[in-house]
């Protein structure tokens, strides 16, 4: 009943929150009835629990005498072959132990002692190993398993759907935290002791907590499944927690390795990996116990771990921006310490005046000339675009705020393409940055002087900031 | 092959059948049922009891039979069976098969008594 209501009030809350902030019905009417179907299952799941719960004291805990020593090791014998869920394996126990106290309080009548009478009793039962082998295969029908394998997949939903109600309370929590609370510890700490920059606006490090909060509703539905699986099917959690981990890793792996399409680096891709991931420890890690159990030191290794794995894979491969304070750069900036004339010399005449619009990746970028007669004295013109890295403590100016450090360990451009200046000044930037990881460009005109050297045009180049999203695979497969 | 075994082997099978036999009357949990079925074949013969519970449980999973924990007139809980509609019907067909067999068992083993 408890659940019931918790349930309901979450989903209440969540609802007319949604409803406020989407101002519309669809999303709160979608997710009304996922949470519908939420209620349904949890409140049939507790149910079920309740039942196994009612019909699992052993003989001992309902009052009834305890039986001889030989009978109750027969029933243990029979315990340990029996390999069923628990709830079935107690009632299997406690319905033989009354037949045996039935048995032997009849032989007993008959005025045999209490050895014989016990050892009579048990030789009519069988061999334990035996007797456990024809009621295991009585309750693992394939029919079971089919039911369990769909009961699975049906809890594993509602257990993704209460998870997903977690996260975002636990994401909402860790937001205020941070925010308020923590923020000049982790401001203090990467500053002084670990060089990341945490920006929590930052697009790159919300997707990534997003997906570090996907954990909770995976884990949650490994578990779910798990449970319901080995309850319908009559077969042991670990024995079924197996192959939902390898179930959940092959789907959930496919799912966010070519399906999920979000803003990636390689800090996100550790993340999502995370999430197949925790599926599998949901439906491996001490599945039987109850979850305050599992709360404990195996979740807090795991969480540990899957915390700790994509920030080290960010870290190496570049999710962060790594920063070393104001103390490596200049306040101001030059053409040489900011790399451009690694490309080519600035022109002599730098009065050119260079426009840039349009989008990079979707849209048809151009580099606007305000009077083309400008570029008279240059021929060959073309295009170029240069990789770049963050610029942190990149001082205001007229660059602006967004700079970047043009990357002089590449010799040449990552791509060069003719410049055609139309007759409204317009120059098309047909180069495409959708196949590379890089996030920041600079973009160059550059044309060849009547001295015969290649000059780069314009006050300034360009700076193209531009997000990578896409699937992981798209991430993996792109150029550098 | 001795007549206790000649016995076993011939009730090989019908376990079921006998079990839905004496669960038409009214619900009973295990031992009353081995019981039930002695007391009926005039102590002639009673299922082994370790192939009681296996019978019991896999007709409970086919839907013939539902069971209930309960408190017992004579003393504490016991596990109730009772005979679901499914489970007249395997019953009626159970018989009818027992009946073909049993009239062709007795023409076989009459002919060869008579010949």
């Amino acid at each position: 009943m408890a659940k019931f209501v918790g349930a309901l009030l979450a989903s209440a809350v969540l609802i007319l929150g949604t409803a406020v902030w989407a101002r519309g019905f669809a999303l709160p009417v979608s997710i009304a009835v996922l949470l519908a179907w939420a209620i349904v299952g949890d409140v049939e799941l507790a149910h079920r629990d309740a039942r196994a719960a009612s019909r699992n004291k052993a003989p001992e805990e309902r009052g009834e005498g305890p039986l001889p020593a030989t009978a109750l090791d027969y029933l243990a014998r029979l315990d340990a072959e029996l390999e069923l869920p628990a709830p079935t394996r107690a009632e299997i126990r406690a319905e033989l132990a009354d037949h045996l106290s039935d048995s032997i309080a009849a032989i007993q009548a008959d005025g045999r002692d209490l050895g014989f009478a016990t050892g009579e009793a048990l030789v009519r039962l069988g061999r334990p190993d035996e007797l456990a082998r024809r009621l295991r295969k009585a309750h693992q029908t394939p029919r079971r398993l089919l039911a369990g394998a769909a009961g699975g997949v049906w809890s594993a939903g509602v257990g993704a759907v209460q998870g997903t109600i977690v996260a975002a309370t636990v994401g909402l929590i860790a937001a205020f935290t941070i925010g308020f609370g923590l923020r000049p510890v982790v401001d203090f700490v990467a500053t002084h002791a670990i060089p990341i920059e945490f920006d929590p606006n930052d697009l790159a490090v919300g997707t990534a907590m997003g997906a570090a909060l996907a954990w909770i509703p995976a884990f949650v539905a490994g578990r779910r499944a798990v449970k319901a699986c080995a309850s319908i099917s009559a077969r042991p959690a670990r024995q079924v927690g197996r192959f939902w981990a390898l179930a959940g890793i092959l789907a959930l792996g496919w799912l966010v390795v070519f399906v999920l399409t979000v803003q990636q680096s390689w800090m996100v891709v550790g993340f999502e990996l995370a999430i197949p991931v925790s599926f599998a420890a949901g439906a491996l890690f001490k599945v039987d116990a109850h979850f305050p159990a599992v709360a404990g030191s195996w979740l807090a290794v795991v969480g540990g771990l899957l915390l700790i794995g994509p920030i080290v894979l960010g870290s190496v491969l570049g999710g962060f921006s790594v920063t070393s304070g104001s103390s490596g750069f200049s306040t101001s900036y030059t053409d040489d310490s900011i790399g451009w004339n690694h490309v080519a010399p600035h022109s002599p005449d730098q009065s050119i005046n260079l426009g840039y619009s349009g989008s990079v990746v979707g849209g048809a970028p151009t580099i606007n000339v305000q009077d083309p007669a400008s570029l008279s004295a240059f021929h060959d013109l073309r295009i170029e675009a240069w990789r770049a890295n963050a610029y942190p403590g990149a001082p205001s100016g007229p660059a602006g705020d967004d700079l970047g450090l043009l990357d002089t360990s590449y010799s040449a451009p990552y791509a060069t393409a003719p410049a055609v200046v139309g007759a409204d000044g317009t120059i098309e930037d047909p180069i495409s940055l959708i196949h590379s990881r890089t996030p920041k460009w600079w973009i160059f005109l550059t044309g060849v002087g009547s001295d015969g050297q290649r000059y780069w045009l314009g006050s300034r180049p360009f700076l193209v900031d531009r997000t990578f999203s896409g699937t992981i695979w798209d991430w993996v497969t792109a150029s550098s | 092959m001795g007549a206790g075994k000649i016995r076993g082997q011939l009730l090989k099978g019908t376990t079921p059948l006998l079990v839905l036999t004496v669960l038409r009357d009214g619900e009973l949990y295990g031992y009353e049922i081995v019981q039930k079925v002695r007391e009926k074949s005039g102590g002639t013969f009673a299922p082994s009891e370790g192939s009681l519970y296996p019978a019991l449980h896999s007709l409970e999973a086919d839907g013939a039979l539902l069971a209930e924990w309960r408190e017992s007139d004579k003393g504490p809980r016991r596990r109730y069976y009772r005979i679901t509609p499914k489970g007249s019907g395997l019953l009626a067909e159970h018989e009818a098969e027992w009946a073909a067999f049993s009239v062709g068992m007795a023409r076989a083993v009459g002919s060869r008594a008579n010949g």
